[in-house]
């Protein structure tokens, strides 16, 4: 069969020599260093496929293509290990030949595991319970390995661990420092209190990560921060040595997942911090809430959710919220990384129901939610956006204009860049913001206008 | 022939049940022993071991079956599931026939029931037959054994309705042969198939919680397995 190789996104050195015994060699090491190997042999064992995955699964629902059924995907991984690693495949080869590894199936592996938004959706409606993200990664982390990674990931995850910035956006602790001293103006003249970004403060309560690119291009999310913060006399910094809570490793490696956490963790040591705070971004949450346990070899380290600590000073009375502000129909998306666990789903309603008067539910939300479209590390790559626009993102944006809403709430980075090209692109009379910019805007400070 | 259902409800039948239930219990022990050694090789050792087990539990109900997605097409795989589980090890006959070579039995349930249940099952199966072949996702997801084991189970659960009534187009024996030889094979190949998700799937939840708690040092390990060194360059 001939192999049509091809790359739907852009790759730094495309491997283009025996790619069939790189991929096994990296699998065979992959399995051989974790624990993967049981749920490779439990979930060929088990999966009956019933189809429950593709009524759910909001690419597929767009496409009709049986390559974006979950369960196929995941077979096709299935199929290579028990081809390669078990002892059944082998003796199966031995007596009827064929179904080993091609070049054909690993061009089919890039593309396919690339188009999934790793949302999860599909493994809520899995009657047994099979969590096709971990073969989704998996097989991300074997072609990871062989150099087959979208490159402004790669590009990015290079400057984080290993260049001069130690941040996915290169921007230089000079230029956070500019950017913040900028935004601290921008709230004094809108609020008239001085309210500052505290870099490289020790012993704070608080050590705040948030994507470094929220610096840059959501001003109203971090300055709604910074004042709830004042407000609620909370003492917090923003780390100088390493300010980005971006981790790529969350969508394709394990490796680099370790490697993002630990440097992290280094850094709230060295500032002495009690607890991380994580700003409106959903993957950034759920990397370090869930991961850095296990990448931290020392004391505990509490992780806190902005949102969370938002709706605590709301309750205790700290923060004033001026309920005629935002007059506007509003609805929330539910970002999948946060949500799809069960986690905080009730506080941004309460935080919402505390100034806003005309909020509507979107069709999917809670824990059951539609991806935004760019899940997955996908809304990073530049290449695959009329994908994004018109396949992965298309059911959300459907739901977006059925809620009649005129502005869309999306707490995490991720979202909110999704969000926002999917109204350009659909034209959507609706406009998005973080929470926090609407807290912003909500707020009355003490002292202030 | 008669010879023939006698051995296969005889010794062939113990070999059977002993291959499906040792093999079945071997792939279960397997798990939960590659279950621990993953939790033990995982630093992070916080799983809501109770939440999962609840989550599992509520999905043996049917409730969770009818919301959101293929409601229809998921309460019929329920219902024909629940046939599958009673109807052969609950059986009157089936339990004299174990009893015959094990020499214990349990209670079984009335004709009526099992005639019920049976004819409950042959209807969902058929169904469900209909739905992977006419449904195009469903057909796109299949390959051959995926019929041929619900065609198995059809076949199993026909001939065994058919059995003690009268027809024209097959004798007694020929019913008989073609339940017993089918029945066999089913239990045969239990333990070496997606069948075993019998057994399996109150575990998968869990299995699945635990895969996500890494070893921590298992990207250095790669490297240095796969590069000579614990940090490579990128």
């Amino acid at each position: 069969m001939e192999n049509k190789r091809k790359y739907p996104y852009y790759i730094e050195n495309p491997t283009e020599h025996d790619r069939v015994r790189q991929f096994l060699n990296i699998f065979a090491a992959i399995l051989e260093t974790s624990s993967y190997r049981y749920i490779l042999d439990l979930y060929s064992r088990v999966t009956m496929k019933c189809s429950r995955c593709t009524s759910v699964c909001q690419i597929y629902s767009v496409t009709k293509d049986p390559k974006d059924i979950p369960c196929h995907r995941s077979n096709i991984l299935l199929k290579i290990y028990k081809r390669h690693f078990t002892l059944g495949g082998w003796l199966k080869a031995k007596l009827t030949g064929g179904s080993e590894l091609t070049e054909t199936d690993i061009d089919e592996i890039l593309e396919s595991y690339w188009n999934c938004l790793g949302c999860g959706r599909c493994v809520l409606f899995c009657p047994l319970g099979i969590d096709h993200r971990i073969i989704l990664r998996l097989g991300r982390y074997i072609l990871s390995e062989m150099g087959i990674v979208p490159k402004n990931l790669l590009i990015s995850t290079r400057e984080q661990l290993q260049g001069e910035t130690r941040n996915t956006s290169k921007v230089p602790l000079k230029g956070l420092k500019d950017t913040l001293e900028f935004l601290e103006e921008e709230i004094e003249e809108i609020k008239g209190v001085k309210v500052k970004f505290p870099i490289e403060v020790f012993d704070a309560e608080y050590a705040f990560f948030t994507p470094v690119s929220d610096y840059l291009v959501e001003p109203d999310t971090l300055m709604g921060i910074a004042c709830v913060l004042h407000e609620g006399n909370v003492k917090w910094t923003i780390p100088g040595g390493n300010f980005d809570g971006v981790n790529y490793g969350l969508f394709y490696s394990d490796s680099v997942l370790g490697e993002v956490l630990r440097s992290l963790i280094n850094e709230v040591r060295r500032v002495r911090a009690k607890k991380i705070l994580v700003g409106e971004c959903g993957h950034s949450y759920r990397a370090i809430k869930d991961f850095l346990p296990t990448y931290n070899d020392g004391e505990e380290i509490p992780v806190v959710n902005i949102m969370e600590l938002t709706l605590q000073l709301i309750e205790e009375g700290k923060i004033e919220l001026d309920k005629d502000v935002i007059k506007q129909r509003v609805t929330y998306h539910d970002p999948c990384n946060i949500t799809r666990l069960d986690r905080l789903i009730e506080e941004p309603r309460k935080i919402i129901k505390h100034f806003i008067k005309d909020f509507v539910e979107l069709e999917s939300h809670g824990k059951y939610g539609l991806c935004c479209g760019g899940g997955g590390g996908t809304v990073a790559v530049d290449e695959v956006h009329p994908y994004r626009m018109k396949v992965s993102g298309k059911k959300k944006a459907e739901e977006f204009k059925s809620s009649g809403a005129d502005i869309v709430i999306t707490p995490c980075s991720n979202c909110k860049k999704q969000a926002g090209e999917l109204i350009a692109h659909y034209k959507l009379p609706m406009r998005h913001a973080g929470l926090h910019d609407l807290i912003f805007e909500a707020m009355k400070m003490k002292g202030g206008k | 022939m008669a010879q023939m259902i006698d051995f296969l409800m005889g010794p062939f039948f113990a070999f059977s049940a002993l291959l499906m239930i040792l093999g079945l219990l071997r792939l279960f022990i397997i798990t939960i022993l590659d279950m621990r050694a993953a939790f033990r090789n995982a630093r992070d050792k916080d799983i809501k071991f109770s939440k999962i087990i609840m989550e599992t539990l509520i999905w043996m109900l049917p409730g969770k079956y009818t919301v959101n997605t293929s409601a229809v097409f998921s309460m019929i795989s329920f219902i024909f599931h629940i046939g599958l589980i009673i109807v052969p090890v609950f059986l009157f006959e089936h339990i004299i026939i174990w009893k015959h070579i094990f020499k214990f039995g349990w209670p079984a349930i009335g004709k009526n029931a099992a005639d019920v249940l049976t004819l409950i099952s042959i209807v969902c199966g058929l169904i469900l037959l209909g739905y992977r072949i006419f449904s195009q996702k469903r057909r796109n997801l299949s390959a051959a054994r995926d019929y041929f084991f619900l065609i198995l189970i059809l076949v199993i659960f026909i001939s065994g309705y058919l059995i003690p009534g009268e027809t024209h187009f097959l004798s007694f024996e020929s019913r008989m042969l073609i339940h017993v030889l089918c029945g066999n094979l089913a239990m045969i190949i239990f333990p070496f198939t997606r069948l075993a998700h019998c057994i399996l799937f109150p575990l998968v939840r869990l299995a699945s919680a635990i895969a996500w708690h890494f070893p921590s040092n298992q990207g250095r390990e790669l490297n240095r397995l796969l590069y000579g060194e614990e940090i490579k360059k990128i």
